[in-house]
């Protein structure tokens, strides 16, 4: 006989909130397991950012200990209380989310941040929490319900929701999480296994319209010509063109200058008598500039951009320069080349300008014009499409954007069995590995430690994951079975796809490792998803009689 | 009263369904598993590999360019360490590089501006590249740099060898010069990489696989960015760090040192040349002066020269003027052909008397012309009376050669000017060495073959013309210097040399001494002026000297001048004819046969017989033996002979 919320009574004198005394019964083997990652986790760390800032290993142990208080104040609190709050987090988490999308704070070319009282945070990390609360709300709320397919169908919109405003920003990977973590959770809450086979076949009919766009796809064919105009009103004052330019060049409003801009990136402004002269000496200076195309900049009348992008022919971008002049652009410069892996770099310093995100979102369209707004539902970003390329065709370009996982391969397969020895791995060492302390950290354990390490910490992982999962077990009724193994969905999700990326089973997408990864909003997601599982075998005898 | 503690029923199959999850967790991990143990145990080596690419990359270690000595151990060409100033953005701390391109201005005189954009720029994308600065700095601005070092990070001077020509202009055209390596070499030869640099012209350029050696390579780490270490020490040296900051050993593996390439040592007189190049001072000519039993070279002097340091350091419009007119890079003694003119009388003189077409006493009456058909064919003279070969030669009597000619015929005239070196290449170890020609009948037949059939057949007046060394007849100074030895050693060509290594190679003799006794007597009385007062040569005379001489003066342009003109003073300059002299000195040690060529120079015996006179005076002034052993003397092969 299944329970729902009904059946409790938050009200009675026996439940309290907060009862110290079940400290008694908390978990010692999971927090034990817990403390070997974190340790290896900052081991690891150091030996990845050494060489990048070891500022780094600081904020991460600062974002451990937060997380320890979290973590207490998550286990001080009976977990069927915050089940029963959750349709309030997840009001709340949708209501922060749609208000990210909106104001949100770039960084990393993704809108995922939002600055709370001077401190960055990203709300998309927190709504992985939320959403494993709602849904066992949800569907313990449900009970026997969730085997009608409406209830059923319900679910994934109400996980759909978030799931989308997140997409938005665009943060794959989190919205990514969700759909595992719904995919468990309906099917431990005993919905029909045809149910989700429907959703399988669903997510296979997706693949043909992949396909079809995929088949023409040609990584190297990169043509734009988009009116991001809005960009440029937003940061300088509207205008004439050359206003516009001016107010670039004179840095207001926070925005890169094309001065500045064109330093790194190109030739903007140049008086046309200087413009071959500056530009070659420029096109020279460029990193990368082996197989590159090369995107031009011109400001039109009514200070609209139009960056259009040329092949490496020599000359042919100075007809393109032209082509812009004659079309009536009054500043024509050389923007940047988009093939080049070191485009990561951009964004760390043109906060507002043109982030590689907003690059690559400017895609191509069949007639040649394009606005990252006109796009439908299914169409994928060009970005996004050049990942699914790579990804396919791992061997064929490792200059571009398989570059990370190429480097990523070489890390983990030259560390052999033995590995080469803590901090001596010499694609991390030596920078060829990217991300080498975010996404591609592991990469660094299976180079310095060798197959021994990379079998000790996914060993490590499996015992804690599967620690959670006898938790679900054990747990006195279905909403602890739920919110435990929901929060070991979040967290396998993460090491599994993490772990498949770095050595090239999955198409890179930004997902962390927990405990090993640096970001500290992340961290703190995972100090969380550890109290709530040490929470679920802690309150298993409250209805005992005492 | 509580409500009774009920244990929470869960639907049934929620273990089962656990379990399916943790096989899920399971068989996901052991997936992950599977593809380590691929990567790091079954691929191991292939990844290994990689990243070995990845990150070792040989460093080049440039092998110095062999020197080139002159005679006496005179340096020609050498190296010299020179200094660049270099800038690592990645090792010059973000806000400290506007102080460092400040003091640099102060300190090199460059723009700080125009260095602070680079290294902006520089910095993002290519942290560890070496961003030139200055080249070729002083030693007063190095000692400078040095000083202030402690506030300049990231400023690094480089030191590498480079080219110098010691003696500037001197032998300037000899040496050739270096420039990099094209595609099309870099395609065909092997041990060349792109930047390297090849000799051009010149000895350069003939012994380049002498002088190059080997460069040599080490093994270092490079990081994705760059190499961040390579260093030069104080004292210029460039070495590679043993360990970056982080203290992890950089260099990798077997080094190969360089081995420098070997020296040359010539034959050439610096002395000698620089004298003669400014004896001939702002005219366009040459001189050449050849010991005549070995024919080593001890001058190839020819005006305008150039200074190959140029292609060095010199400035754009520098090299331009190289290729502007006179041809400065064209050495006239070996690479330029003209009408020799008198000077081929020497050879036809030794030719008719070998062949015993005349002999010493066969005599001709000059009356300032020949008769051929209705045409007179003038001497130069009025006449010179009738005239044996010897007071021929030491005059010049054109009509007694035009009888020569005619009896020896073209055929055997051509044959011997081969022998004694004219018409042919010399094999002198330079490249693009000018040939000439003799005309023979097989020549005029094929070269105008698409001429009436009379153009095509040999006539009389072309046997008169090459008698006297004019017509189609061309020859380089440098061979008839050859010919001028042949007189002296009696009878031996000699290949003319300059890399005293090889060793002189004479073919045997060829000329009888009988022969060489009249030639010798005809051409002494043209410049013994006691002996014979209107002798042509007789500007060359040095008294106490025994001088062999010989003028020529050879027509280019048609003789109406002579009648447009009324004197010859105001024939333009490049209408004159060129002036030729060639000169033996016997009874003395070493014998040497000189040929001056002055362009445009109108008479052999004011213009280039005077000139003749002041080299054999420095030449014996300055003489001293040679330093070097001498070489076996090797026999000069048919092949070469004929080349």
């Amino acid at each position: 006989m299944p329970i729902g919320i009904e059946d409790f009574n938050i009200e009675d004198a026996t439940v309290r909130i907060t009862n110290w005394r079940n400290l008694r019964r908390i978990d010692w083997f999971l927090p034990l397991v817990t403390m070997m990652l974190v340790a290896v986790g900052w081991a690891v760390l150091y030996s990845a950012c050494r060489n990048i800032d070891i500022g780094l290993l600081h904020r991460q142990v600062g974002a451990f200990f937060v997380g320890v208080l979290l973590a207490a104040f998550i286990i001080a609190i009976d977990y069927r209380f915050m089940v029963a709050s959750a349709p309030l987090f997840y009001a709340l988490c949708v209501g922060v989310l749609a208000l990210v999308t909106l104001f949100g704070e770039e960084k990393k070319g993704a809108e995922r941040w939002l600055a709370i009282m001077g401190v960055g945070i990203q709300p998309s990390e927190f709504a992985k929490v939320s959403m494993v609360y709602f849904l066992t709300w949800y569907l313990t709320t449900l009970g026997d319900r969730v085997r009608r397919f409406h209830w059923f169908a319900l679910t994934f919109v109400l996980a759909g929701i978030p799931a989308v405003l997140i997409l938005k920003q665009p943060n794959l990977g989190t919205a990514a999480t969700l759909f595992p973590l719904t995919f468990v959770m309906l099917y431990v809450a005993g919905c029909r296994v045809w149910h989700l086979g429907l959703v399988v076949l669903a997510g296979l009919s997706v693949a043909p319209l992949v396909w079809l766009q995929m088949k023409d796809f040609d990584p190297a064919f990169y043509v734009m010509d988009a009116d991001v105009s809005g960009k440029i009103e937003q940061t300088s004052a509207p205008g004439s063109a050359d206003e516009a330019a001016s107010g670039l060049q004179d840095n207001k409003d926070g925005v890169v200058s094309w001065e500045e801009f064109g330093l790194e990136y190109g030739i903007p402004q140049v008086p046309e008598s200087q413009r071959a002269s500056f530009a070659e000496a420029d096109l020279a200076a460029l990193p990368g500039r082996r197989k590159c195309k090369l995107l031009l900049a011109g400001t039109r009348q009514d200070a609209s951009l139009v960056i259009r992008a040329v092949p490496n022919a020599e000359g042919s971008w100075l007809t393109a320069a032209q082509n812009l002049v004659d079309e009536g652009c009054t500043a024509v410069g050389l923007l940047y080349n988009p093939e080049f892996r070191g485009l990561a770099r951009l964004d760390a310093d043109s906060n507002g300008f043109l982030t590689e995100q907003e690059f690559m979102a400017l895609d191509k369209n069949r007639d040649g014009k394009i606005s990252s707004e006109d796009k439908g539902a299914f169409d994928l970003k060009h970005y996004q499409k050049k990942r699914i390329y790579t990804f396919l065709n791992q061997d064929e370009d490792v200059d571009a954007s398989g570059w990370q996982t190429y480097q990523s391969k070489i890390s983990v397969g030259s560390g052999g069995l033995n590995g080469k020895g803590y901090t001596n791995g010499t694609q991390t060492r030596l920078n060829y590995l990217p991300e080498h302390h975010t996404d591609f950290i592991f990469s660094v354990l299976a180079e310095e430690e060798g197959f021994v390490g990379v079998a000790v910490v996914i060993g490590l992982f499996g015992v804690f994951l599967l620690r959670g999962l006898s938790f679900a077990r054990e747990a006195p009724e279905m909403m602890g079975t739920l919110l435990a193994t929901g929060v070991v969905t979040v967290l396998a999700f993460h090491v599994f796809v993490n772990i498949a990326i770095t050595v090239g089973l999955m198409p890179v997408t930004g997902i962390p490792l927990p405990f090993l990864s640096y970001g500290r909003s992340f961290y703190l997601t995972t100090m969380a998803c550890v109290g709530v599982l040490l929470n679920v075998p802690m309150r298993k005898n409250i209805f005992v009689n005492q | 009263m509580m409500p009774a503690p009920k244990e929470p029923a869960r639907p049934q199959g929620v273990e089962r369904r656990l379990w399916a999850v943790a096989l899920g967790i399971i068989g996901a991990f052991s997936l992950l598993c599977w593809q380590f143990w691929q990567l790091q145990v079954v691929n191991r080596l292939l990844f290994e590999q990689k990243a070995e690419e990845n990150m070792v990359r040989q460093s080049d270690l440039k092998a110095d360019r062999g020197i080139i000595y002159g005679r006496d151990g005179v340096v020609l060409a050498d190296n010299r360490p020179s200094a660049d100033v270099v800038l690592v953005p990645g090792e010059c701390p973000q806000e400290q590089r506007q102080f460092v391109c400040k003091r640099l201005e102060e300190l090199l005189d460059i723009s700080a501006e125009d260095l602070h954009a680079a290294v902006q720029q520089t910095a993002k994308a290519e942290p560890f590249a070496q961003l030139p600065v200055k080249q070729d700095i002083s030693k007063t601005d190095r000692f400078r740099l040095e000083e202030r070092a402690f506030e300049l990070p990231g400023v690094l001077t480089v030191v590498h060898p480079q080219r110098r020509y010691v003696q500037g202009k001197v032998g300037g055209q000899i040496l050739g010069y270096l420039n990099e390596v094209n595609r099309q070499e870099l395609e065909t030869w092997e041990g060349y990489k792109m930047g390297d640099l090849v000799g051009r012209g010149g000895v350069e350029s003939y012994y380049e696989g002498e002088l190059k050696g080997t460069d040599g390579f080490v093994w270092v780490t490079k990081y994705a960015e760059g190499f961040p270490q390579l260093r030069t020490d104080r004292f210029g040296v460039p070495y590679i760090a043993k360990r970056d900051s982080l203290g992890h050993t950089l260099e990798r593996g077997e080094r190969r040192r360089p081995v420098a390439g070997n020296s040359l040592y010539l034959t050439l007189d610096v002395g000698l040349q620089g004298f003669c190049e400014s004896l001939l001072g702002t005219e366009v000519g040459a001189i050449v002066v050849l010991e005549a039993d070995t024919g080593a070279v001890r001058a190839l002097a020819s005006t305008p020269t150039y200074d190959p340091s140029v292609f060095i350091s010199g400035r754009a419009e520098e090299k331009q003027a190289l290729y502007a007119a006179k041809e400065p890079m064209l050495n006239r003694a070996y690479r330029e052909v003209y009408p020799p003119g008198s000077v081929f009388k020497v050879m036809l003189a030794s030719a008719a008397l070998e062949e015993g077409v005349i002999n010493e006493s066969t005599t001709f009456t000059c009356g300032g012309s020949y008769q051929l058909g209705k045409r007179p064919w003038h001497c130069w003279s009025r006449g010179h009376g009738s005239v044996n070969i010897v007071e021929a030669l030491a005059f010049s009597c054109d009509v007694f050669f035009y009888n020569v000619g005619m009896k020896l015929g073209p055929d055997r005239m051509a044959e011997w000017a081969k022998k004694m070196g004219l018409g042919v290449s010399s094999g002198i170890d330079l490249a693009g060495e000018a040939r000439g020609l003799i005309p023979t009948r097989e020549w005029k037949a094929e070269f105008n073959k698409k001429q009436p059939v009379w153009e095509q057949r040999w006539q009389d007046y072309d046997t008169l013309n090459t008698s006297i060394g004019q017509g189609s007849v061309s020859v380089t100074p440098l061979q008839n210097a050859i010919t001028m030895s042949c007189i002296l050693n009696g009878g031996r060509r000699v290949r003319p040399y300059l890399n005293a290594g090889l060793g002189p190679s004479l073919s045997e003799p060829f000329i009888s001494p009988k022969t060489l006794d009249i030639v010798t007597r005809g051409m002494r009385m043209c410049v013994e002026k006691h002996k014979a007062p209107s002798g042509t040569g007789k500007e060359a005379y040095i008294e106490g000297f025994a001088i062999l001489g010989k003028t020529g003066t050879a027509q280019f342009v048609g003789l109406d001048k002579h009648t447009k003109y009324a004197n010859e003073e105001d024939i333009p300059k490049e209408l004159r004819d060129h002036a030729w002299f060639i000169a033996g000195v016997t009874e003395r040690t070493p014998k040497i046969a000189l040929c001056i060529l002055v362009e445009h120079g109108a008479h052999g015996s004011s213009a280039a017989a005077p000139l003749a006179r002041q080299v054999i005076q420095y030449f014996y002034d300055h003489e001293r033996p040679s330093e070097l052993e001498p070489l076996q003397e090797m026999p000069l092969t048919l092949a070469q002979e004929t080349r």
